[in-house]
């Protein structure tokens, strides 16, 4: 068994990894698990022959630099993310989103090295809209966030790996989340385009529409709103509202430096929609009604913490405080099969999220 | 120099190496800070000084 950490050199390209060699595939298991190498489930050994389709994949060479990865700033490559996906389970076709996703968490106005170190339990989010979103087969309908499709999954999981194994984002070490989440684990879903009744979110974020993105966002695990009561647009609205005003996320007290997610199922936008509501509508809205109340934040959340614009009125205990700067901060997603549930998605809060288009081999 | 409480102890220090400062003095005060009466934060701030004064004149305490 000869595995990869590692691919060995042979061919016309040699490359960097050093060649690992087991006396079985159990026993290559167990060492990758016992050197820190793992999510803690099984991985898939990544041999040369597969480390190679996965570069392949990428349609980039071997040693293009990605990205600067932190706590320990080190270089992703085209081929140390390639072990990743291997590992993970991807196919080479999933390489380009990837890379994409990577590259958009690398940039400055995410903060990667505040979400990789941070206390707070955020996951990193992949949001994939688009033709590619269907090519490769992601599940933006029933069961959107997961489990059981194997590009949401394991795309998902091949950034965690990256995020551990080259930036060294390893809990209690250099990834201090109090708790950790779920979403660390894996956290990739796509824009159901066709129950979408606006604009697709990349068109929203001036992208075309035969674009395809990925954008990635420094999430907590989604928080359900449920209602199958109310019928209207501003009354499915509210409840939205009543479920992003709580007091315990980061984005209640870092408003202008974060944004947030709302991810409707398919009813409930098509419930906004027939109220005439648009895309930005909806955002004006919730911007407005999602808010607490000065006098609640002073002796909770991260007062002490608090950076805010200076039109909010701080010395009235009255003051409606909203969850970011501005209504164009609430990103705005439809996913999800059929069923009156939607959810709302907040930040690690001194982050943006960043969008890149997806560069698909051969195009 | 760096302050900072002993659970972060390992995440500054390898940030101190990977930014190409393995040296950078580190002074270390019992975790938590946040959340703390003011009583506390200044034992801790008092406990630190010396160290802090170390670091600053001599290197790492």
């Amino acid at each position: 068994m000869n595995a990869a950490k590692a691919g060995a050199a042979s061919g016309q390209h040699k490359l960097q990894a050093e060649a690992l060699t087991f006396g079985s595939h159990d026993e290559a298991l167990e060492a990758f698990h016992g050197r820190g190498w793992t999510d803690g489930l099984p991985v898939l050994l990544p041999t040369e022959q597969r480390v190679r389709a996965m570069i392949a994949g990428a349609g980039r060479p071997a040693a293009d630099v990605i990205g600067l990865v932190p706590p320990r700033w080190a270089e992703a490559t085209v081929e140390n993310m390639a072990i990743n996906a291997v590992m993970a389970g991807c196919l080479p076709e999933h390489m380009p989103v990837l890379v994409g996703a990577l590259q958009a968490a690398c940039d400055p106005a995410f903060g990667l090295y505040g979400i990789q170190a941070t206390t707070h339990p955020c996951g990193i989010l992949i949001v994939v809209t688009g033709p590619e979103a269907a090519r490769l087969k992601l599940n933006a309908g029933f069961g959107c966030f997961g489990p059981g499709n194997r590009a949401n999954a394991s795309i998902g999981r091949a950034l965690r790996l990256v995020l551990v194994n080259v930036g060294g984002a390893i809990p209690g070490q250099g990834d201090m989340s109090t708790q950790g989440s779920p979403g660390k684990y894996s956290y990739c879903t796509a824009e159901n385009e066709g129950a979408t009744p606006w604009e697709p979110l990349r068109v929203a974020l001036g992208y075309g529409r035969e674009d395809s993105t990925v954008s990635v966002f420094a999430a907590e695990s989604p928080h359900n709103v449920n209602d199958h009561q109310c019928l209207t647009a501003h009354t499915v609205l509210s409840s939205i509202a009543s479920v992003m005003a709580t007091i315990g996320n980061n984005n209640a007290s870092c408003i202008d430096s974060g944004d947030v997610l709302v991810v409707l199922g398919p009813e409930h936008a098509q419930t906004v929609a027939a109220g005439g509501m648009t895309r930005r509508d909806i955002q004006r809205f919730l911007f407005d009604r999602a808010r607490n109340t000065v006098g609640l934040l002073r002796q909770r959340a991260q007062w002490s913490m608090a950076r805010w614009p200076k039109w909010i009125n701080q010395d009235n205990d009255e003051t409606l405080v909203p969850l970011v700067g501005q209504p164009e901060d609430i990103h705005i997603l439809v996913a999800g099969g059929a069923g009156k549930h939607s959810s709302f998605i907040p930040t690690f809060g001194v982050t943006k999220s960043v969008t890149k288009r997806i560069e698909r081999v051969g195009k | 120099m760096t302050l900072c409480t002993d659970a972060f102890l390992g995440l500054a220090r390898e940030e101190a190496r990977t930014l190409g400062m393995p040296e950078l003095p580190l002074v270390i005060i019992p975790h938590p800070l946040g959340g703390e009466p003011a009583e506390r934060v200044q034992a801790r701030a008092a406990g630190a000084l010396d160290g802090v004064v170390a670091a600053l004149t001599r290197g790492a305490p």
